[in-house]
Protein backbone atom coordinates (compact mmCIF):
# COMPACT_ATOMS: atom_id res chain seq x y z
CA UNK A 1 0.00 0.00 0.00
CA UNK A 2 1.69 2.81 -1.22
CA UNK A 3 1.14 6.32 0.91
CA UNK A 4 -0.90 7.95 -2.13
CA UNK A 5 -3.23 5.23 -1.84
CA UNK A 6 -3.81 5.37 1.48
CA UNK A 7 -4.29 9.10 1.46
CA UNK A 8 -6.91 8.39 -1.40
CA UNK A 9 -8.93 5.49 1.15
CA UNK A 10 -9.02 8.03 3.94
CA UNK A 11 -10.08 10.70 1.29
CA UNK A 12 -12.39 8.83 0.56
CA UNK A 13 -13.74 7.37 4.18
CA UNK A 14 -13.72 11.71 5.30
CA UNK A 15 -15.87 12.23 1.90
CA UNK A 16 -18.20 9.83 3.24
CA UNK A 17 -18.20 11.40 6.88
CA UNK A 18 -18.97 15.35 5.10
CA UNK A 19 -22.22 13.53 3.65
CA UNK A 20 -23.62 12.96 7.45
CA UNK A 21 -25.70 15.05 8.77
CA UNK A 22 -23.14 15.62 11.92
CA UNK A 23 -21.32 18.44 10.95
CA UNK A 24 -18.61 16.83 13.94
CA UNK A 25 -17.96 13.98 11.95
CA UNK A 26 -15.52 15.11 9.22
CA UNK A 27 -13.54 16.99 12.12
CA UNK A 28 -13.88 13.42 14.29
CA UNK A 29 -12.54 11.29 11.30
CA UNK A 30 -9.74 14.16 10.56
CA UNK A 31 -8.60 13.73 13.95
CA UNK A 32 -8.46 9.95 14.25
CA UNK A 33 -6.07 9.96 11.48
CA UNK A 34 -4.18 12.66 12.92
CA UNK A 35 -3.98 10.62 16.55
CA UNK A 36 -2.95 7.36 15.13
CA UNK A 37 -0.07 9.40 12.39
CA UNK A 38 1.24 10.96 15.37
CA UNK A 39 1.12 7.66 17.60
CA UNK A 40 2.94 6.38 14.77
CA UNK A 41 5.56 8.78 14.20
CA UNK A 42 6.73 8.75 17.39
CA UNK A 43 7.16 5.39 17.65
CA UNK A 44 8.77 5.17 13.53
CA UNK A 45 11.14 8.20 14.94
CA UNK A 46 13.03 5.75 17.53
CA UNK A 47 13.48 3.16 15.51
CA UNK A 48 14.95 4.99 13.07
CA UNK A 49 17.07 7.08 15.32
CA UNK A 50 18.22 3.14 16.96
CA UNK A 51 18.86 1.58 13.65
CA UNK A 52 22.34 1.21 12.45
CA UNK A 53 22.72 3.29 9.74
CA UNK A 54 23.60 0.53 7.34
CA UNK A 55 20.61 -1.69 8.15
CA UNK A 56 18.20 1.37 7.77
CA UNK A 57 19.71 2.18 4.06
CA UNK A 58 19.07 -1.52 3.44
CA UNK A 59 15.23 -0.79 3.61
CA UNK A 60 15.17 2.80 1.13
CA UNK A 61 14.59 0.59 -1.98
CA UNK A 62 11.78 -0.51 -0.58
CA UNK A 63 8.97 1.55 -1.73
CA UNK A 64 6.77 0.93 1.01
CA UNK A 65 9.21 2.11 3.63
CA UNK A 66 10.78 5.05 1.52
CA UNK A 67 7.36 6.45 1.50
CA UNK A 68 6.49 5.85 4.85
CA UNK A 69 9.95 7.86 5.78
CA UNK A 70 9.03 10.49 3.38
CA UNK A 71 5.59 10.95 5.07
CA UNK A 72 6.98 11.32 8.62
CA UNK A 73 10.41 13.12 7.86
CA UNK A 74 12.14 10.24 8.69
CA UNK A 75 14.19 9.44 5.07
CA UNK A 76 17.90 10.47 5.81
CA UNK A 77 18.37 11.38 2.41
CA UNK A 78 18.09 14.67 0.66
CA UNK A 79 15.50 15.10 -2.50
CA UNK A 80 18.29 14.44 -5.35
CA UNK A 81 19.46 11.21 -3.27
CA UNK A 82 15.54 9.86 -3.14
CA UNK A 83 15.01 10.71 -6.28
CA UNK A 84 17.73 8.95 -7.67
CA UNK A 85 16.57 5.49 -5.67
CA UNK A 86 13.48 6.30 -7.59
CA UNK A 87 15.46 6.16 -11.09
CA UNK A 88 17.54 3.35 -10.14
CA UNK A 89 14.23 0.65 -9.91
CA UNK A 90 13.40 1.82 -13.83
CA UNK A 91 13.99 -1.16 -16.12
CA UNK A 92 15.35 1.48 -18.39
CA UNK A 93 18.38 3.71 -17.09
CA UNK A 94 17.29 7.03 -16.67
CA UNK A 95 18.85 9.81 -15.73
CA UNK A 96 18.34 13.42 -13.05
CA UNK A 97 19.32 16.57 -15.03
CA UNK A 98 17.98 18.70 -12.16
CA UNK A 99 15.39 19.29 -9.72
CA UNK A 100 14.31 22.61 -8.56
CA UNK A 101 13.01 22.50 -5.42
CA UNK A 102 11.18 26.02 -6.24
CA UNK A 103 9.01 24.48 -8.74
CA UNK A 104 9.07 20.81 -7.85
CA UNK A 105 9.74 20.03 -11.29
CA UNK A 106 12.52 16.92 -11.88
CA UNK A 107 14.21 17.49 -15.45
CA UNK A 108 14.78 13.95 -15.93
CA UNK A 109 17.29 12.48 -19.20
CA UNK A 110 16.26 9.06 -20.80
CA UNK A 111 19.38 7.33 -21.87
CA UNK A 112 17.49 4.23 -22.95
CA UNK A 113 15.80 2.87 -26.08
CA UNK A 114 12.57 4.58 -24.64
CA UNK A 115 10.39 1.66 -24.05
CA UNK A 116 11.22 0.46 -21.13
CA UNK A 117 9.31 1.84 -18.98
CA UNK A 118 6.35 4.29 -18.95
CA UNK A 119 5.70 7.73 -17.72
CA UNK A 120 3.25 6.58 -15.21
CA UNK A 121 6.09 3.97 -13.97
CA UNK A 122 8.33 6.63 -13.19
CA UNK A 123 5.80 8.90 -11.56
CA UNK A 124 4.58 6.14 -9.36
CA UNK A 125 8.25 5.23 -8.14
CA UNK A 126 8.91 9.23 -7.40
CA UNK A 127 5.49 8.99 -5.30
CA UNK A 128 7.39 6.77 -3.20
CA UNK A 129 10.50 7.87 -2.81
CA UNK A 130 10.47 11.70 -3.75
CA UNK A 131 6.79 12.94 -3.07
CA UNK A 132 7.82 16.62 -3.31
CA UNK A 133 8.77 16.22 -7.27
CA UNK A 134 5.31 17.73 -8.48
CA UNK A 135 6.45 17.65 -12.44
CA UNK A 136 8.88 16.20 -14.71
CA UNK A 137 9.87 17.10 -17.46
CA UNK A 138 11.58 14.18 -19.44
CA UNK A 139 14.73 15.01 -22.07
CA UNK A 140 16.03 12.91 -24.17
CA UNK A 141 19.89 12.49 -24.71
CA UNK A 142 20.72 12.35 -28.57
CA UNK A 143 24.60 11.86 -28.48
CA UNK A 144 23.47 8.35 -26.23
CA UNK A 145 21.09 7.49 -28.88
CA UNK A 146 24.03 7.29 -31.16
CA UNK A 147 25.98 4.91 -29.26
CA UNK A 148 24.58 2.27 -32.29
CA UNK A 149 27.50 -0.25 -31.63
CA UNK A 150 27.07 -1.47 -28.26
CA UNK A 151 24.30 -4.36 -29.42
CA UNK A 152 26.60 -5.61 -32.03
CA UNK A 153 29.31 -6.99 -29.43
CA UNK A 154 29.65 -10.38 -30.04
CA UNK A 155 28.59 -11.41 -26.24
CA UNK A 156 25.50 -9.17 -26.71
CA UNK A 157 24.96 -10.45 -30.27
CA UNK A 158 24.82 -13.76 -28.41
CA UNK A 159 22.39 -13.72 -25.72
CA UNK B 1 9.60 17.83 -24.74
CA UNK B 2 6.72 18.85 -22.27
CA UNK B 3 5.92 19.43 -18.53
CA UNK B 4 4.04 16.27 -17.12
CA UNK B 5 2.48 17.91 -13.91
CA UNK B 6 1.68 15.23 -11.39
CA UNK B 7 -1.34 15.81 -8.74
CA UNK B 8 -1.11 13.21 -5.54
CA UNK B 9 -4.11 14.11 -3.52
CA UNK B 10 -3.61 11.28 -1.02
CA UNK B 11 -0.46 12.05 -0.20
CA UNK B 12 -1.05 15.41 -0.06
CA UNK B 13 -3.39 14.88 2.59
CA UNK B 14 -1.63 12.81 4.58
CA UNK B 15 0.99 15.10 4.78
CA UNK B 16 -2.06 17.70 5.58
CA UNK B 17 -3.00 15.08 8.42
CA UNK B 18 0.59 15.41 10.22
CA UNK B 19 0.11 18.80 10.57
CA UNK B 20 -1.76 20.23 13.77
CA UNK B 21 -5.21 20.53 13.31
CA UNK B 22 -6.23 24.32 12.95
CA UNK B 23 -8.44 25.55 15.43
CA UNK B 24 -11.94 25.06 15.11
CA UNK B 25 -14.23 27.73 15.77
CA UNK B 26 -16.54 26.96 18.66
CA UNK B 27 -20.00 25.64 18.09
CA UNK B 28 -22.85 25.75 19.26
CA UNK B 29 -23.86 22.18 21.12
CA UNK B 30 -27.28 21.78 19.95
CA UNK B 31 -27.33 22.95 16.48
CA UNK B 32 -23.77 22.99 15.79
CA UNK B 33 -23.45 25.92 14.30
CA UNK B 34 -20.29 28.27 14.13
CA UNK B 35 -20.32 30.90 17.16
CA UNK B 36 -18.66 33.86 17.26
CA UNK B 37 -15.82 34.31 20.12
CA UNK B 38 -17.91 35.97 21.71
CA UNK B 39 -20.86 33.58 21.97
CA UNK B 40 -23.15 32.45 25.14
CA UNK B 41 -22.93 29.55 27.68
CA UNK B 42 -25.36 27.41 29.29
CA UNK B 43 -24.58 25.51 32.48
CA UNK B 44 -24.94 21.85 32.18
CA UNK B 45 -26.15 20.95 36.27
CA UNK B 46 -25.93 17.61 34.99
CA UNK B 47 -22.48 17.36 33.83
CA UNK B 48 -21.38 20.34 35.64
CA UNK B 49 -19.85 21.87 32.76
CA UNK B 50 -20.22 24.55 30.71
CA UNK B 51 -22.13 24.31 27.07
CA UNK B 52 -21.51 26.67 24.26
CA UNK B 53 -24.42 28.07 22.07
CA UNK B 54 -25.68 29.96 19.23
CA UNK B 55 -28.11 33.08 20.03
CA UNK B 56 -30.97 31.38 18.95
CA UNK B 57 -30.81 28.07 21.07
CA UNK B 58 -29.70 30.09 23.85
CA UNK B 59 -32.97 31.52 23.40
CA UNK B 60 -34.69 28.07 23.79
CA UNK B 61 -33.12 27.58 27.02
CA UNK B 62 -34.28 30.80 28.63
CA UNK B 63 -37.72 29.31 29.11
CA UNK B 64 -38.27 28.02 32.50
CA UNK B 65 -38.29 24.59 32.77
CA UNK B 66 -36.22 23.81 28.90
CA UNK B 67 -35.47 20.23 28.42
CA UNK B 68 -36.04 19.42 32.34
CA UNK B 69 -34.22 22.49 33.80
CA UNK B 70 -30.88 20.71 33.18
CA UNK B 71 -29.19 23.35 31.28
CA UNK B 72 -29.41 26.56 32.68
CA UNK B 73 -28.96 30.20 30.76
CA UNK B 74 -26.22 32.27 31.78
CA UNK B 75 -26.95 35.57 32.65
CA UNK B 76 -24.99 38.70 31.40
CA UNK B 77 -25.15 41.06 34.26
CA UNK B 78 -22.04 42.34 36.44
CA UNK B 79 -22.47 43.96 39.36
CA UNK B 80 -21.19 45.57 42.37
CA UNK B 81 -21.59 46.64 45.75
CA UNK B 82 -20.17 49.63 46.25
CA UNK B 83 -21.46 49.87 50.05
CA UNK B 84 -20.25 46.40 50.64
CA UNK B 85 -16.64 45.30 52.18
CA UNK B 86 -15.06 42.86 53.16
CA UNK B 87 -12.83 42.75 56.13
CA UNK B 88 -9.06 41.33 56.17
CA UNK B 89 -10.38 38.78 58.70
CA UNK B 90 -13.37 37.58 56.91
CA UNK B 91 -10.80 36.80 53.74
CA UNK B 92 -8.45 35.16 56.02
CA UNK B 93 -11.25 32.72 57.75
CA UNK B 94 -12.05 31.42 53.82
CA UNK B 95 -8.84 30.26 53.72
CA UNK B 96 -8.22 30.95 50.20
CA UNK B 97 -4.23 30.86 49.56
CA UNK B 98 -4.20 32.78 46.13
CA UNK B 99 -5.34 36.64 45.54
CA UNK B 100 -8.40 35.36 43.64
CA UNK B 101 -11.42 33.04 43.94
CA UNK B 102 -14.59 32.51 43.16
CA UNK B 103 -17.88 30.99 44.72
CA UNK B 104 -21.20 30.35 43.26
CA UNK B 105 -24.16 28.04 44.41
CA UNK B 106 -24.99 24.51 43.15
CA UNK B 107 -28.65 24.39 43.10
CA UNK B 108 -28.61 20.28 42.70
CA UNK B 109 -26.09 19.46 45.71
CA UNK B 110 -27.51 22.97 47.66
CA UNK B 111 -24.18 23.68 48.59
CA UNK B 112 -21.60 26.30 48.10
CA UNK B 113 -18.60 26.36 46.20
CA UNK B 114 -15.36 27.73 46.04
CA UNK B 115 -12.87 27.48 43.49
CA UNK B 116 -9.90 29.70 42.91
CA UNK B 117 -7.39 29.48 39.81
CA UNK B 118 -4.05 27.86 39.94
CA UNK B 119 -1.60 26.49 37.12
CA UNK B 120 -3.61 22.95 36.86
CA UNK B 121 -7.36 24.94 36.37
CA UNK B 122 -9.44 25.84 39.25
CA UNK B 123 -8.91 23.89 42.50
CA UNK B 124 -12.33 23.87 43.98
CA UNK B 125 -12.28 23.51 48.52
CA UNK B 126 -15.49 23.12 50.19
CA UNK B 127 -15.96 27.16 52.18
CA UNK B 128 -16.20 27.14 55.35
CA UNK B 129 -20.15 28.00 56.21
CA UNK B 130 -19.21 30.44 59.29
CA UNK B 131 -16.59 31.90 57.39
CA UNK B 132 -18.45 32.79 53.90
CA UNK B 133 -21.46 34.11 56.33
CA UNK B 134 -19.22 36.56 57.90
CA UNK B 135 -17.95 37.55 54.89
CA UNK B 136 -20.59 37.54 51.78
CA UNK B 137 -23.57 36.59 54.15
CA UNK B 138 -25.29 39.56 54.27
CA UNK B 139 -24.27 41.26 51.25
CA UNK B 140 -26.54 42.13 48.93
CA UNK B 141 -24.83 40.63 46.03
CA UNK B 142 -24.90 37.19 47.44
CA UNK B 143 -28.98 37.70 47.88
CA UNK B 144 -28.70 38.58 44.59
CA UNK B 145 -26.64 35.68 43.34
CA UNK B 146 -28.41 33.17 40.73
CA UNK B 147 -27.41 29.43 41.51
CA UNK B 148 -25.44 27.39 39.03
CA UNK B 149 -24.97 30.17 36.45
CA UNK B 150 -23.32 33.40 38.25
CA UNK B 151 -20.67 33.95 40.62
CA UNK B 152 -19.28 36.18 43.22
CA UNK B 153 -15.77 36.86 42.20
CA UNK B 154 -13.35 38.02 45.13
CA UNK B 155 -10.20 39.84 44.56
CA UNK B 156 -7.30 40.64 47.32
CA UNK B 157 -5.53 43.39 46.08
CA UNK B 158 -3.36 45.81 48.18
CA UNK B 159 -6.50 48.47 48.48
CA UNK B 160 -8.51 45.64 49.73
CA UNK B 161 -10.45 42.78 49.15
CA UNK B 162 -13.02 43.55 46.07
CA UNK B 163 -16.09 41.57 45.20
CA UNK B 164 -18.54 41.53 42.01
CA UNK B 165 -21.22 39.26 40.72
CA UNK B 166 -20.45 38.16 37.32
CA UNK B 167 -21.72 35.83 34.87
CA UNK B 168 -19.97 32.15 35.79
CA UNK B 169 -18.29 31.99 32.56
CA UNK B 170 -16.22 35.05 33.06
CA UNK B 171 -14.54 33.30 35.94
CA UNK B 172 -13.51 29.77 33.76
CA UNK B 173 -12.52 32.14 31.10
CA UNK B 174 -10.32 33.71 34.10
CA UNK B 175 -9.17 30.36 35.12
CA UNK B 176 -8.25 29.82 31.89
CA UNK B 177 -5.99 32.99 31.30
CA UNK B 178 -4.20 32.23 33.90
CA UNK B 179 -3.44 29.04 33.82
CA UNK B 180 -2.00 29.78 30.73
CA UNK B 181 0.68 32.06 32.06
CA UNK B 182 1.07 31.22 36.08
CA UNK B 183 4.30 30.92 37.46
CA UNK B 184 5.68 29.51 41.15
CA UNK B 185 3.06 29.89 44.13
CA UNK B 186 1.17 32.91 43.56
CA UNK B 187 1.27 33.36 39.73
CA UNK B 188 3.79 35.40 39.47
CA UNK B 189 4.01 39.11 37.46
CA UNK B 190 2.18 37.77 34.11
CA UNK B 191 -0.94 36.35 35.88
CA UNK B 192 -0.91 39.30 37.91
CA UNK B 193 -1.18 41.59 34.99
CA UNK B 194 -3.51 39.24 33.01
CA UNK B 195 -5.65 39.60 36.20
CA UNK B 196 -5.61 42.81 36.18
CA UNK B 197 -6.31 43.43 32.51
CA UNK B 198 -9.44 40.89 33.04
CA UNK B 199 -10.51 42.54 36.21
CA UNK B 200 -10.40 46.32 35.01
CA UNK B 201 -12.31 44.97 31.66
CA UNK B 202 -15.08 43.46 34.18
CA UNK B 203 -14.94 46.95 36.54
CA UNK B 204 -16.14 48.63 33.19
CA UNK B 205 -18.48 46.48 32.68
CA UNK B 206 -20.11 46.03 36.24
CA UNK B 207 -22.87 47.95 37.30
CA UNK B 208 -23.77 49.12 41.02
CA UNK B 209 -26.36 46.90 42.77
CA UNK B 210 -29.41 48.73 43.18
CA UNK B 211 -31.77 47.64 46.67
CA UNK B 212 -34.63 46.48 44.35
CA UNK B 213 -31.85 44.38 42.27
CA UNK B 214 -32.26 44.16 38.90
CA UNK B 215 -32.85 41.31 37.21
Amino acid sequence: MTAERTGLRIQEALDRLDALADRGAREAGEQLARDLMEFYHEGLARIVAALPPPALTALLDDPAVAGLLVLHDLHPEDTAARIGRALAALPEPVGLAGFDPATGTARLLRTGGGCGCSEQDIEALLACHAPEVTATVVEREPRLLQIATRPGTPAEAAR
Amino acid sequence: MSTRQITRPGTALLHRLREPAPPQPERCAFCGQGVPPAHRHLVDTEEQALTCVCTACGLLFRQPGAAGGRYRHVPDRHLADPGHRIGEQAWAALGIPVSTAFLFRNARQDRLVLLYPGPGGATESEPDEAAWRAALGDSALAAALEPDVEALLLRRTGTGIHCLLVPIDACYELVGRLRRCWKGFDGGPEARAEADAFFARLDERARPLREDGPR
